[in-house]
């Protein structure tokens, strides 16, 4: 029904079922989808990434994903990666999308704390010591929040306008979802399910998970995404995933329940208005028939239990096969005879 | 070692009452077979819950601690017991004290007589009437007419299982009420035995009066989904019927329009072809229902495979 929680209380593992000790403390992974990608940028970015967490004692390991951009970019990176010690590069054949490379380079990350970050300087370097800081305090997940922002004021306002009706639907409040500039503990990604464009909604996903998620104000360095209105379809998409977010979060557990009620609604003012226009018919004798309202009360009558039936149908895939599902999460198992068989050890 | 019976506990923000939790519950214990266990699930307690139940497997060899990461509900907090707990009998009980760990036992002794599950019944119940106990027996009376399981007391949380059945249902939403209906729906011998109940002592009681709305909802969803996936086709056939019978009875009346006039009105013929679409969208829904119950790993016989008896 769950993932399968880590045996606590052995000796590889800590409290949470996690390893004790970690190749690495910080894993910077940067995802590149945009055949814009600038080397050069790219390259400053790692070396100011390395410089902080050199100065603070941190091992760092730096992965770059070639999200199917391939090319002279991919030959760029080769190049980096003799240059530049602990950088990996993982390269895919085609365009994946960031939610599916994501998780793929979070498996193979070997640091203890994960950070993501756009290709070039979007936000002070330093501010990773801070996500560092708040994952060591506890948090499962820090998000940024780039204060005060420097891009155009239609970019601020569309991401505005998002993170509001986000907020509202879903009742996770974050100021800045759009921020690349993340840090998190694997185990958030492992046992979260995000496909699409949904990687931007980790953090809410997390939070119905139960995990700890923080926000943090980071400063605003410089801004290379897009500056103008976005397209029809991209609003469109950001339309759609957000209503996702909003049945993954509240009715994946209960389609019936949402659908059924919505059409019963339906199908009940639809039985009120065909029975206004029959109390018509049979009472003041006027002709059913040629009564656009009939045809009205008809659809609803119809679209009731058509609703309702989608729900059922959302509910017999939960109830058949919901096994696969994720309906809680396991934080910790004690037990009293690992205590036990523990204590007997320490006598041999 | 197979451990035989596993007690299972959802603990919500149950501090006060742990300490006494736990003495009954290791009294208990000594009369049960050696080999067996108490999961106690921490549903994300807010108060000092955890810390008492980490102190308790220390003490405790049977204990056993589930902590999940935040309140997660009840039903989900049992889903978490049954598939962590390893006995071949799951007794699943209330953290709150009002059920009497003395009583499990007797469960057993029923258990051991074949059947697949015992609900408690707290017959002579220690709550406010009107507010608590009324709406009880109305919600018990509507579950037994609905689900044909005719038990008086679907909330008692004191219940005795056959792990085979719970470990194949997939819990969800809250579904945990209705388990002897779902479990009686996959072929398991329900009864009940009468027991002990006492006054809260410790907390507040985390249920009130709107819970009966609650529970109609719950069980019109149950019960529609356990009828539907058993035969999707056949059900959504039956919806189907009934929008194809509608359109038998437009039909004639449109016949007898054109028969009168040539010129004939477009609402009846909209709302005939209305009523066909209609019918043949779930004629079609059956279908697909249909392929998502076999597509599933959800086996209707698994349980009724592993009680079969053959004579040779």
């Amino acid at each position: 029904m769950s993932e399968q929680p880590a045996v606590v209380q052995n000796s590889k593992t800590d409290l949470e079922g996690l390893p004790l000790s970690y190749e690495f403390d910080v894993s910077l992974i940067v995802v590149a989808t945009n055949v814009e990608v600038d080397i050069e940028s790219f390259g400053e970015m790692i070396d100011a990434f390395r410089r902080v967490f050199h100065e603070s004692n941190l091992k760092a390991e730096f992965i770059v994903i070639d999200d199917g951009i391939g090319g002279r970019f991919f030959e760029s990176l080769q190049v980096l990666n003799q240059k530049i010690p602990n950088l990996r590069v993982i390269r895919f054949r085609r365009t994946f999308g960031e939610s599916v490379v994501l998780r793929i380079a979070t498996e193979r990350a070997k640091g203890e704390f994960i950070i993501t970050n756009t290709w070039y300087i979007q936000v002070k370097p330093e501010a990773s010591l801070e996500v560092i800081k708040r994952l060591r305090d506890g948090a499962d997940f820090v998000t940024a929040c780039r204060h005060p922002r420097i891009d155009s004021l239609i970019a601020r306002a569309q991401s505005w306008f998002f993170n509001v009706l986000t907020k509202y639907l879903t009742k996770v409040s974050f100021r800045d979802l759009n921020c690349s500039f993340r840090g998190f503990r694997k185990h958030v990604i492992d046992s979260i399910h995000f496909h699409g464009d949904l990687f931007r909604f980790v953090p809410v996903l997390a939070v119905g998970q139960g995990f700890r998620v923080e926000e943090i104000e980071v400063l605003h360095v410089a801004e290379k995404g897009p500056s103008t209105f976005l397209n029809v379809s991209l609003y469109l998409r950001r339309f759609l995933d957000i209503f996702s977010l909003f049945f993954l979060l509240k009715f994946i557990r209960k389609p019936l329940r949402f659908f059924g009620l919505t059409g019963l609604g339906l199908f009940f003012l639809g039985s009120a208005l065909t029975g206004w226009v029959g109390y018509e018919k049979i009472v003041y004798h006027v002709g059913a028939v040629d009564r656009p309202l009939l045809v009205l009360g008809v659809l609803f009558m119809v679209l009731g239990p058509i609703l309702l039936s989608i729900g059922l149908i959302g509910e017999i895939i939960i109830f058949t096969q919901g096994k696969t599902l994720a309906d809680y999460h396991i934080g910790a198992i004690l037990s009293g005879r690992d205590e036990e068989e523990g204590d007997r050890e320490d006598q041999n | 070692m197979s451990i035989e019976v596993s007690i299972i506990v959802p603990v919500f923000n149950e501090e006060e009452a742990l300490p006494s939790l736990e003495a009954e519950l290791a009294e208990v214990m000594q009369t049960l077979p050696e080999n067996s266990e108490v999961v106690l699930v921490d549903d994300g307690s807010t108060d000092g819950s955890f810390d008492f139940l980490a102190q308790i497997v220390k003490r405790r060899v049977w204990a056993k601690v589930v902590r999940l990461k935040t309140n997660f509900g009840q039903t989900q907090a049992m889903a978490a017991g049954i598939d962590e707990a390893q006995g071949a009998v799951l007794v699943c009980m209330d953290a709150d004290l009002q059920n009497d760990p003395k009583d499990i036992p007797r469960l057993l002794d029923k258990m051991d007589m074949g059947y697949d599950v015992v609900s408690g019944w707290r017959a002579d119940r220690k709550d406010k009437f009107l507010t608590r106990r009324l709406p009880s027996i109305c919600a018990n009376w509507i579950i037994g007419l609905l689900t044909g399981v005719r038990i008086h007391d679907y909330g008692c949380s004191l219940k005795a299982y056959d792990a085979r059945i719970m470990k194949s249902l997939h819990l969800y939403s809250d579904m945990h009420r209705f388990l002897p209906a779902l479990a009686w729906k996959c072929g398991a011998r329900v009864t009940e035995i009468k027991v002990n109940h006492r006054p809260r002592i410790y907390g507040v009681s985390k249920y009130g009066l709107s819970r009966l709305f609650k529970v109609i909802v719950d069980l019109a969803v149950i019960k529609m989904v356990v009828d539907f996936s058993s035969r999707p086709a056949h059900y959504f056939g039956l919806i189907g019927g009934v929008f194809f019978a509608g359109g038998l009875v437009v039909a004639p009346f449109l016949f007898w329009n054109m028969m009168a006039d040539y010129r004939v009105n477009i609402v009846l013929p909209a709302v005939l072809i209305l009523m066909l679409v209609t019918a043949l969208y779930f004629f079609l829904l059956g279908t697909l229902g249909d392929l998502i119950v076999r597509v599933g790993n959800h086996d209707a016989a698994e349980y009724a495979r592993s009680t079969v008896v053959e004579i040779a």
